[in-house]
């Protein structure tokens, strides 16, 4: 069909919609009814699930923690740049052993605050309150900055091994990443000191903190990773939290199978409805497409004004119901459904009202014509 | 004259030709520019003759040629296409929209032959003013009397300029004015070129130069 037929098509079918008022209220009210009823029902559904789903997100299920307890596995720092480079990475940063660093004045009576290296970027869950990280300088968070008994967090600082240290500022961590309000954090220094500086092989790194784009990429991270690990020997530990993992699958699965049931059967109740009643619309207009028919309309011509008529009077139905049905839930749950949620019901109203006409459709293309027109 | 439609042996039974035959091995000939008035007592298969060389119905038997090619055979596509493309009917009812206005329905007889609407709706206007209804062109068909229904049709079988036109007694429920408006129009469509066919029972009207068929 050329283009400017099938607009002119369509035009008339839109035409066809609103010479039918009634026929074409009820059809849209019925669109409406489906919406409101499928938000209604499983949009709360999908709406505590998609909260659930945030939550358990939130919390860290897209963490992965490379861990050498032992030491022996010695990961070199280079590793933390290997990983940030792999597909599907949002942050990465990793820490060195931890060794002790106290206030000289008072190194025999205060308490030490653990210390670790830092390598990579700090991410989004390190926010720094004073200051900034610079190579051979330290930040410390809250809990070590009272452990310190400083006021500001500023200070000259010793290791274990009696090797001066400079505090420069202080930091806020959240999340998975907030046992740092405990610690210092250090940037490597140009010229290794203290008793790392005896270390043999230099300075490695004990624990990385790899935050995944999404919680379908973790998986694969976790797999990549040990790829791109430079290590002595392989004796590291790659965790992943498997049981938020479990759980999300199991919301995902679980509540979504259920919701998705209900509303493919509130669905299908619309169908059948909504082919009742464009079957009566088409009937009314038994005579019409008779004379369409004899005008040179092909049979593909009437069931494309059937389905236009009926996409006409959907649209605005289908509006009309998902603005109500947003409503609802926004009043049931306190949240408004996830806009994916709410415009795939929308579209899928909008198919299901166009594919409940396609057999009122067929059977008025295939009426016959000649029998039509002759029966007044 | 040019042969421009033919019925070949031409037969039809309704009920898929089970039933009593209603048309028996007809052969004739339609020229171009000439009207043929079929005729001829009722349920003799007048309509149904006009039916089928509009391509409506399928002969059970023989074939409706057009320019020399057999097209009772084609497919519907084909044969819709064909109809709106070169036939213009006009029905003893008028058979307008009710829910349109008077210009929209005219436009109607344009659309499936994939006219332009502009155009369309140019030409639906001279041939509103041809037939004396330019001034009910926003009217509902319900608005107007029956001669200008019956007007209203010719103008929308004519705005595609048809090669062929069958006409199903147009003037059946028509005063003797009316009536004699549209065999003008239809004496003035055959002088242009076309082919008209008009099934009638009403004689009286019907210039003597026409060819008339009667069944």
């Amino acid at each position: 069909m050329p283009l400017r037929y099938l607009a002119d098509l369509t035009a008339e079918g839109v035409k066809i919609a609103r010479s039918q008022p009634m026929a074409s209220i009820v059809a849209g009210l019925m669109a409406a009814g489906v919406c409101v009823a499928v938000l209604s029902t499983t949009g709360q559904t999908a709406t505590t699930e998609h909260q659930v789903l945030a939550g358990l997100d939130a919390v860290g299920s897209r963490v992965i923690v490379v861990s050498d307890d032992t030491g022996e596995a010695r990961i070199r720092p280079g590793s933390v740049t290997s990983i940030a480079r792999l597909s599907g990475v949002r942050s990465v940063v990793g820490f060195g052993p931890a060794f002790d660093m106290t206030l000289p004045a008072f190194s025999r009576s205060a308490a030490p605050v653990p210390a670790r290296y830092v390598y990579g970027a700090l991410p989004r869950q390190v926010d720094v309150t004073l200051g900034a990280l610079a190579p051979g300088r330290g930040l410390v968070g809250p809990r070590g900055q009272q452990r310190l008994g400083l006021i500001q967090p500023a200070a000259g600082l010793e290791d274990d091994q009696g090797a001066p240290w400079v505090l420069a500022g202080g930091l806020k961590a959240s999340g998975y990443l907030r046992f740092l309000n405990h610690t210092i954090i250090v940037r490597p220094p140009l010229e290794p000191r203290g008793r790392l500086a005896s270390t043999a092989g230099g300075d490695s790194v004990a624990s990385i903190y790899v935050l995944a784009d999404s919680v379908g990429d973790v998986d694969a991270l976790a797999a990549g990773v040990p790829h791109v690990i430079q290590a002595a020997a392989p004796k590291y530990n790659i965790s992943k939290p498997a049981a938020l993992l479990r759980a999300r699958k199991v919301v995902a699965s679980g509540l979504a199978t259920s919701s998705r049931r209900l509303m493919l059967l509130v669905l299908a109740a619309g169908l059948i409805l909504q082919s009742v009643t464009m079957l009566g619309a088409v009937s009314q207009r038994r005579r019409d497409f008779g004379r369409r028919r004899a005008l040179g309309a092909s049979r593909s011509a009437v069931v494309w004004l059937v389905l236009i008529q009926t996409a006409a009077v959907t649209v605005p139905g289908v509006l009309l119901g998902s603005a109500i049905g947003i409503g609802i839930v926004r009043y049931l749950t306190g949240a408004y459904p996830p806009p994916s949620f709410a415009a795939g019901v929308a579209l899928l109203a909008l198919l299901f009202a166009v594919a409940a006409a396609v057999p009122p459709a067929v059977t008025a293309a295939f009426r016959d014509p000649v029998r039509i027109l002759r029966v007044p | 004259m040019p042969k421009v439609v033919e019925a070949h042996g031409l037969s039809f039974g309704y009920g898929g030709g089970a039933g009593p035959k209603v048309l028996d091995g007809l052969d004739y000939t339609f020229t171009s520019g000439a009207v043929t008035v079929v005729t001829g007592p009722s349920g003799r298969g007048k309509s149904t003759l006009l039916y089928l060389l509009g391509l409506m119905l399928r002969p059970t038997a023989g074939q409706v040629v057009w320019r020399g090619e057999q097209v009772s055979e084609w497919s519907d596509g084909d044969r819709s296409s064909w109809r709106a493309r070169e036939v213009g009917f006009v029905f003893q009812d008028a058979v307008l929209d009710p829910s349109r206005s008077v210009l929209e329905n005219i436009v109607e007889g344009a659309l499936y032959a994939g006219l332009p609407r502009r155009s369309a709706t140019a030409r639906a206007g001279e041939l509103m003013e041809r037939f004396g209804v330019q001034t009910r062109s926003a009217a509902k068909p319900r608005q107007v009397s029956g001669g200008q229904a019956q007007r209203v049709a010719l103008c929308r079988a004519l705005v595609k300029q048809p090669a062929v036109v069958l006409a199903d007694e147009p003037t059946g429920n028509l005063d003797e004015g009316s009536a004699a408006v549209v065999w003008q129009a239809l004496y003035e469509e055959a002088k242009r070129g076309a082919t008209v066919l008009v099934a009638t029972h009403h004689l009286e009207q019907v210039n003597a130069d026409a060819a008339v068929l009667e069944l």
